[in-house]
């Protein structure tokens, strides 16, 4: 009976990673559309298409990251999970954090760049960059639709600005409020993949590590990840075992 | 005291420039002729010849031959226009060599190169081109891919995971879009700093350095290539008693700019003696000395500092978290050049987040800025880009 509990037990947490990595999966994807789109600012591929797919393209990109985070920080704060779920969680909420990072810088150049090109000023000239073609299928790629649906107004340029600009100052507290609240030091988490991986055609994503990794992220310690590495140790005591002390 | 190289990145003014010719370059009426590319049976717009960029310069600037080249190497090297077929050649050919526009292929707003999306970024790029080529990279990109993937180990998994969907992604575009992107990329990291693709992105940085550009405000007292006055240079070299107020100030733009000018790294010391964390910031200048020295003496001071910051007991140990320093002690069994790298980092943004802006607000900075002086203008600086007479000075290689 114990044993049947046991394996129960065993196969809700293995559906749970499950579950994390489709949905990381999905950010990730829709973070490399979202880059894709807004190389393609400025340049002679630019359009009225092209803002209403960015604009569209990162509010996908942030319901996935809410629900990321959502999902991620509650695995996060339960103590009841093994050593190795945890350090794989971890892992996993590194992917996510970079993801974002990645996404936040996107955002501040769609918008610098947004501010600087309006289409609708003939004196703006668009840089030839020798790209011509659209960007629909990349943006259908991103929302995982077949075909893009243009419904914006043609002011959609200059209109969404200022929705971006409320975004982006979004984005920036929710990863300092994750720095705060998710106990993870970035570079206690080892990647998956060794160099070359990439490849391989199908990856087979196996442990490199042996033994239970010793978790050694200070309890007092945030991970801060909005510039990438910062982090601030406020105690001397870096030996504490990711468990949570009293201070935190 | 010597020339002060004006930090690594470009004068402001210089930049200014480049970017308001690439714009109206763009000009439908007034700008560039463009040609097509022909590759095989694909037809890519947007081309020009060597040829075509220097007349283009002489007749909009009415300037010579030799300034059109000049300023045409300048636009090359900075990397807002690449060569076509041999791009690691920074050179304007005034021949029948294509050229394109090269416009923010790959970005990042931290003018910082310690930035994590910077490393990330490039980490990515080199993924992508090892998946279409095959696993094969020339030399020099295998030995970047290798330091990146060293030091960035722990984000490697997202590495690969948006290289693949960055690749996929481009699918979706026709062949031409999707070759063009390869080579601004390739481009962009061959140029490899941060692209001026923004003006407003610009102006907010010149802003900044706006009164610190000697050539935009012009140097007090004198500019010494003008007048031959050496008391700037004097002035403003590393180890002067009191410095210019103008300096002093540029510490607090950034941690960087405090820890590259000598004089302001050893006010800093002196503050952190005060704080009883000192060892913080000779640990990262030992790192330093060890990433730019010599190769025959790298063991040997990775060993000193392993002694003397990261052994258990050590007199000056650092505070780094333990996953680092297991993963680092380690590491020293083998020592290389970048061996210290994730410590380095470590300390370094401790530092950053923790001392340098308790050190902005300290007494010792404040005295510091109070007693900066500001010298008086000795002469009219001149605008540098009008023409002028030039004044050759005696050179040190005649013979007498």
């Amino acid at each position: 009976m114990l044993e049947h509990l046991e394996r129960m037990v065993l196969l809700a947490g293995e559906r749970r990673q499950h579950e994390c990595k489709t949905m990381l999966d999905a950010l990730n994807r829709v973070t490399a559309c979202y880059r894709h789109l807004v190389i393609t600012l400025g340049s002679t591929s630019d359009s009225q298409n092209l803002r209403e797919e960015l604009r569209k393209t990162r509010k996908k990109a942030q319901e996935l990251a809410a629900a990321n985070r959502t999902k991620l920080t509650a695995l996060l704060k339960d103590k009841s999970i093994s050593k190795e779920d945890r350090s794989e969680y971890e892992r996993l909420w590194v992917l996510f954090t970079s993801s974002m990072e990645l996404l936040d810088v996107d955002m501040k150049r769609s918008l610098e760049i947004g501010q600087d090109f309006p289409l609708q000023v003939p004196t703006r000239h668009l840089i030839q960059t020798g790209m011509s073609g659209s960007t629909t299928t990349v943006a259908a790629r991103a929302m995982s639709v077949q075909n893009m649906k243009y419904e914006a107004d043609s002011n959609i340029d200059t209109a969404d600005l200022k929705e971006l600009e409320a975004e982006i100052a979004q984005v920036v507290q929710m990863m300092e409020e994750m720095e705060m609240k998710v106990q993870v030091a970035p570079w206690a988490v080892e990647a998956k993949q060794e160099a070359g991986a990439e490849l391989k055609s199908t990856v087979s994503v196996v442990r490199l590590q042996g033994d239970n990794p010793k978790h050694t992220s200070c309890c007092c310690c945030f991970g801060s990840f909005s510039g990438g590495w910062e982090w601030w140790c406020a105690c001397r005591d870096s030996s504490v075992l990711g468990r949570g002390c009293d201070r935190g | 005291g010597g020339k002060r190289v004006r930090r690594q990145e470009e004068p402001c003014a210089l930049c200014f420039q480049m970017e308001r010719v690439i714009v109206s370059m763009q000009d439908p009426d007034m700008g560039m002729k463009m040609r097509n590319q022909r590759l095989l049976i694909t037809v890519i717009p947007h081309a020009m010849t060597g040829n075509d960029i220097i007349e283009w310069l002489v007749q909009k600037y009415s300037i010579t031959e030799e300034e059109a080249l000049h300023m045409g190497n300048l636009i090359v090297r900075h990397g807002y226009i690449y060569p076509l077929k041999d791009p690691r050649t920074l050179i304007l050919k005034p021949d029948e060599t294509l050229y394109r526009f090269q416009f923010q292929s790959s970005f990042f707003y931290h003018s910082n190169f310690i930035s994590l999306i910077f490393l990330s970024d490039k980490a990515i790029y080199l993924a992508k081109k090892n998946i279409r080529k095959q696993g094969e990279l020339i030399d020099y990109e295998k030995q970047n891919y290798n330091h990146l993937h060293k030091r960035i180990n722990h984000t490697w998994d997202f590495v690969l995971m948006q290289a693949r969907e960055q690749l996929r992604a481009a699918k979706q575009r026709r062949r031409a879009d999707r070759i063009v992107l390869e080579c601004q990329e390739q481009a962009y990291w061959l140029v490899n700093r941060p692209p001026v693709s923004a003006p407003r992105r610009l102006s907010l940085y010149c802003e900044q350095y706006q009164l610190h550009d000697p050539i935009m405000r012009g140097c007090r007292p004198s500019n010494p290539w003008i007048t031959d006055d050496t008391m700037y240079w004097s002035m403003n070299s590393d180890m002067v008693s009191v410095p210019a107020k103008l300096r002093v100030e540029r510490w607090s733009f950034s941690f960087t700019e405090l820890l590259s000018d000598t004089l302001g790294r050893r006010e800093f010391m002196q503050y952190l003696e005060k704080e009883f964390s000192a060892e913080n910031l000779c640990f990262w200048e030992a790192c330093e000395d060890i990433r730019h020295g010599e190769n025959s003496k790298i063991t040997q001071k990775v060993n000193d500092v392993h002694t003397q910051f990261l052994a258990p007991g050590a007199s000056r140990w650092v505070n780094i978290d333990s996953k680092t320093m297991e993963k680092t002690l380690q590491g020293i069994k083998n020592p290389h050049r970048f061996v210290l790298d994730d410590a380095q980092m470590h300390i370094y943004f401790l530092m950053k987040k923790d001392s340098y802006p308790r050190y902005l607000k300290s007494d010792l900075y404040k005295n510091m800025l109070a007693k900066a002086i500001v010298p008086q203008e000795t002469k009219k600086s001149v605008f540098p880009f009008m023409r002028r007479q030039r004044r050759s000075s005696p050179s040190p290689a005649l013979v007498p």
